[in-house]
């Protein structure tokens, strides 16, 4: 019920500021009244009649004492399963193996989907693209990704991702709330609750959908939703369109003065509400409506790329002057990056590559190659490479065989989750490799990654122990990763 | 083990004695109250007030045994023990002896009603404490010497500034009177524990010490708070009231902290929000270590207040550092009076590690004189110009400079060779020429400059198709 559990990382977060503000003490009490925190608070101010500053001391003493690498995220999520073999994970071995059934030995009674479980034969294939070497870690990237092979020293590729889940939803789903049923706070939204927003006029968690990606699969709001966290965390999505914030701007006729008198009432009204039912979703809503105001100034002013010299647009790529592209994403990922947005989600749906994956990954790494390596540049020489964390990947791989009759044009692969390749760059993360599969990428033979292990890696590079950042729900203590995780110190710099 | 058996099988009767007692009050009562209606009624009720007079009986002498069972676990005070058990069991051989004596029932029942009511009196005590039955109204502490000693130790330091501190009596006895006094003080000492004085708590039970000085692992006070709702041994037993966590912290840090009973100088730390070192405590990462060039006080209030300011001109402020003695500072949110912002963070300048000062035209570098502990600044899209990066001097600690977007050209440049510590440095879109960046490397070869002078190898976008069929 209370917000105010065991929450060490919320300095910044506005709840805060009647303490911050020589202590209002009735007034926090009341706003926390049915929280931990309060319980706390009452009997140290019980207790002993102390200044204002030595409580404020004790909550800061009490902050945890990992020091943050990273203050902000950017998460390029590539929706469908990018296929490891024809980015990352060079298996040059296959070539001699082309067409033969998979061995037992590998699949290990496995199961598949339905969708090739019933295949007589699982022909291995081999990419079809070759691999080079690049940069001082001689990262192996392939030819179809140019532009990222020109900043592999930059990227911290882990080559042995795994997860649970088998089929797109589950497994989106859990990459992005550390559980496979819906329901559960995305990252963004632990975030945003745990680290609050340095820019108080933006959201801290904004997400953006690529329009000109194949929409194969689905993606769901729900996916950057707040689950039972309150609601003020729930990404905010920034749309293409002509309103990139639906239902945003002020009806027309219907001026700015008059939106704020009108809000200060309402905010009267849900304040008395508030007494009465102390319901964090109330304070969520007044703050909610608040930002919203304020958002009506700030998001115009961070959409506008028309201040952007044409020498981004051409580190950005073609597509960066059509709005709604991967490309033209990446910029204003960059643009909300610099006014300290805490966490920027890309989604970049159309690597469901079942069949002809030749042709189709091509498409998919034109649209993303360039720009995703162009963000890297681009925050490297503002100098926010250094405390930003990019994270790119999907929600798993594919498999070594082709899905389907393999022909000479093409072949397909399906869903693999026991291996997949990811990358991770900037603040605090080795450059390099890491993690090994073996000869058909289809078992880990080195630093298996899982998923709630990325999950508390990427919140100890922004200062958190993952142990820590707890919400009670329902009876019950929930964190992002749950029960599990540990932090993997071989990609930390 | 023979005995042990037998030991806790009747120490399990025992405790049945509360349960049981019950029955033969209310039938006993019920067959006196039987025999004065019949004495005003002229009805004859004898057989039914034989009836329940025997099963009164019965009952009663179940009670009697069972009750000498719990009585011989010594947790009672012997005294009112005595005095409960004589009256109890001759309670029960009146009503064996009024069942056979019929005639005498009247009388007999008379005493009986008074055996029944000074037996349940002295029962009380033992399970309730002295004076139970006036408790709400008098509060029975008994002024401690330590309040006494107080009392003339705030006469004496009249005057003087020195502050003391009763951890033990405001903070840890409030807890063990309304969570622990109801079964280890004077009247119930369950375990042979009392827990109402230093004395008793030092004491222990009949188990052994619960206290030892500043191991709160070791010491049962704490640990067995701690221990499983199920374990047997957790405390309070399940159904009584429970400490809170913050209870049970408070009593981790007294024990940790020496367990001072009297007074102390230092104020007992306890935080709010530091709720791991309890019962639900988890184990703490500490890969990358705080970084701590150097020593500093922590803030005092007069600086808190600066930085309430701060925040209240929308600033943002983080803190770090063990005592949380360092802050970076971002102006993100700041639209103009960048320099008068910056005037007000004289007071704290030493405890400022980043600055992340963008996009300001107007802004006065001298500001920036004096944050001598400062390593990380972002000047990024200011109007920084070469004269500017004389302010940079006094900056000892500055390992990270970010000028991107400024008008420094190679002669600013040169000056920021003296800063030592200096290891990056951002010079994108500025009016650096290349031959200034060689010249600098020369001078400090280890400074890694990002210049952003990047350009993409444009990729062959035909990709041959190379399939090939075996």
């Amino acid at each position: 019920m209370g917000k105010h559990h065991e929450d060490n990382y919320r300095l910044n977060h506005p709840d805060f500021h009647p303490l911050d503000q020589g202590l209002d003490r009735r007034n926090f009490l009341q706003k926390t009244a049915m929280g931990l925190g309060a319980a706390a608070l009452q009997v140290l101010l019980g207790g002993h009649s102390l200044q204002a500053k030595s409580i404020q001391d004790q909550i800061l003493e009490s902050l945890p004492k990992i020091a943050p690498k990273a203050k902000r995220v950017v998460y390029l999520f590539m929706s469908g399963g990018p296929s490891q073999f024809e980015t990352f994970d060079y298996k040059p071995n296959l070539k001699n193996m082309f067409g033969e059934g998979l061995p037992d030995s590998v699949r290990k009674g496995q199961r598949l989907t339905g969708m090739s479980a019933n295949q007589a034969v699982l022909p291995i294939v081999p990419s079809l693209y070759n691999f080079k070497q690049y940069g001082q870690n001689r990262t192996w990237v392939s030819e179809l990704l140019p532009y990222t092979a020109q900043v592999a020293d930059e990227l911290c590729v882990i080559k042995s991702m795994y997860t649970e889940q088998i089929n797109h939803d589950p497994a989106i789903t859990f990459f992005q709330t550390g559980h496979q049923l819906p329901g559960r706070p995305s990252i963004g939204s632990w975030l945003s609750y745990g680290l609050g927003s340095e820019n108080q006029n933006l959201p801290a968690f904004i997400v953006m959908v690529s329009k000109n990606a194949s929409k194969d699969q689905p993606l769901y709001s729900r996916l950057w939703g707040n689950g039972f966290l309150p609601s003020e965390h729930q990404g905010v999505q920034f749309r293409s369109s002509k309103d990139p914030v639906l239902y945003l701007n002020n009806p027309e006729g219907y001026d700015g003065e008059d939106r704020r008198e009108m809000l200060e009432y309402l905010k009267k009204l849900n304040q008395a509400q508030n007494q009465t039912w102390a319901d964090p979703e109330v304070e969520a809503r007044i703050s909610q409506y608040e930002m919203a105001f304020r958002m009506q100034t700030s998001v115009p002013e961070v959409m506008d790329v028309s201040t952007e010299p044409d020498e981004v647009f051409d580190l950005y790529g073609p597509g960066s002057r059509d709005k709604g592209t991967f490309a033209a994403n990446c910029l204003l990922a960059r643009k909300l990056l610099e006014k300290d947005v805490r966490f920027v989600q890309l989604y970049h749906q159309g690597w469901d590559h079942h069949d002809a994956l030749p042709k189709n990954i091509i498409t998919q790494c034109k649209q993303t190659d360039q720009a995703t390596a162009a963000l890297i540049q681009d925050l490297k020489r503002r100098g926010m490479l250094e405390d930003t964390l990019v994270v790119w990947g999907g929600e798993f791989g594919r498999t070594v065989y082709s899905q389907g009759k393999l022909s000479a044009n093409g072949y397909g692969r399906d869903h693999h989750p026991k291996c997949f390749s990811m990358w991770m760059a900037g603040a605090g993360v080795k450059p390099g490799s890491y993690g090994e599969t073996d000869d058909f990428s289809y078992n880990i033979l080195k630093d298996p990654v899982h998923v709630h292990d990325f999950h508390a890696t990427m919140l100890h590079l922004l200062g958190i122990n993952h142990e820590e950042l707890i919400f009670k729900s329902q009876g019950r203590r929930f964190r992002l990763t749950d029960v599990h995780g540990k932090v993997v110190k071989g990609l930390l710099s | 083990m023979e005995t042990t058996r037998l030991a806790l099988f009747s120490e399990f009767v025992g405790q049945l004695h509360p349960l049981l007692i019950h029955f033969p009050i209310g039938i006993l009562l019920m067959a006196i109250a039987l025999q004065f209606f019949q004495i005003f009624s002229k009805k004859d009720f004898s057989s039914s007030i034989s009836i329940l007079v025997l099963i009164g009986s019965i009952f009663a002498g179940i009670s009697c045994l069972a009750g000498w069972l719990l009585a011989s676990t010594g947790d009672y005070n012997d005294e009112i023990v005595f005095f409960h058990r004589w009256s109890g069991i001759s309670t029960f051989i009146l009503a064996l002896t009024s069942y056979f004596w019929i005639h005498y029932r009247p009388f007999l029942f008379g005493v009986l009603l008074i055996l029944i009511i000074l037996t349940g009196h002295y029962g009380s005590i033992l399970t309730y404490g002295e004076g139970y039955f006036l408790k709400p109204k008098i509060d029975s502490t008994v002024i401690s010497s330590s309040k006494i000693r107080r009392l003339l130790k705030i006469e004496k330091v009249q005057g003087e500034t020195k502050d003391y501190f009763y951890p033990y009596e405001d903070q840890i006895a409030p807890i063990l009177k309304s969570k622990c006094y109801s079964c280890h003080s004077i009247q119930k000492k369950r375990g042979g524990l009392r827990l109402d004085s230093e004395f008793f708590i030092r004491k222990g039970g009949k188990h052994g010490r619960v206290l030892m000085v500043g191991n709160p692992l070791k010491s049962h006070l704490y640990a067995n708070l701690i221990l499983p709702e199920a374990d047997d041994l957790h405390m309070p037993p399940t159904g009584k009231r429970q400490l809170t966590r913050i209870e049970i912290q408070l009593i981790e840090q007294w024990i940790s902290s020496g367990a001072p009973f009297g007074e102390v100088e230092q104020k007992m730390v306890l935080s709010p929000n530091d709720l791991t070192s309890s019962a639900i405590d988890l184990p703490h990462l500490d890969l990358i270590p705080v970084e701590n060039q150097m020593d500093i006080e922590p803030f005092g209030p007069t600086e808190y207040l600066v930085l309430d300011k701060l925040k209240d001109a929308k600033i943002s402020v983080v803190y770090s550092g063990a005592k949380n003695q360092w802050v970076s500072l971002n102006f993100i949110n700041v639209k103009s009076d960048f320099n008068s912002l910056l005037a007000q963070t004289k007071s704290i300048k030493t405890h400022v590690t980043e600055l992340k000062l963008n996009n300001s035209d107007q802004m006065d570098f001298s500001a920036l004189r004096d944050f001598s502990n400062l390593r990380i600044l972002n000047l990024g899209h200011t109007n920084l110009k070469d004269d500017d990066v004389e302010n940079f001097q006094g900056l000892g600690q500055l390992e990270q400079l970010n000028l991107y977007g400024t008008k420094i050209t190679d002669v600013g440049l040169m000056k920021l060779a003296e800063c030592q510590h200096l290891k990056v440095l951002y010079l994108w879109d500025t009016k650096v020429s290349e031959s200034g960046i060689n010249e600098l490397k020369k001078k400090r070869p280890k400074l890694k400059i990002e210049s952003g002078q990047f350009t993409f190898k444009l990729a062959d976008t035909n990709l041959p198709k190379r399939l090939e069929v075996k």
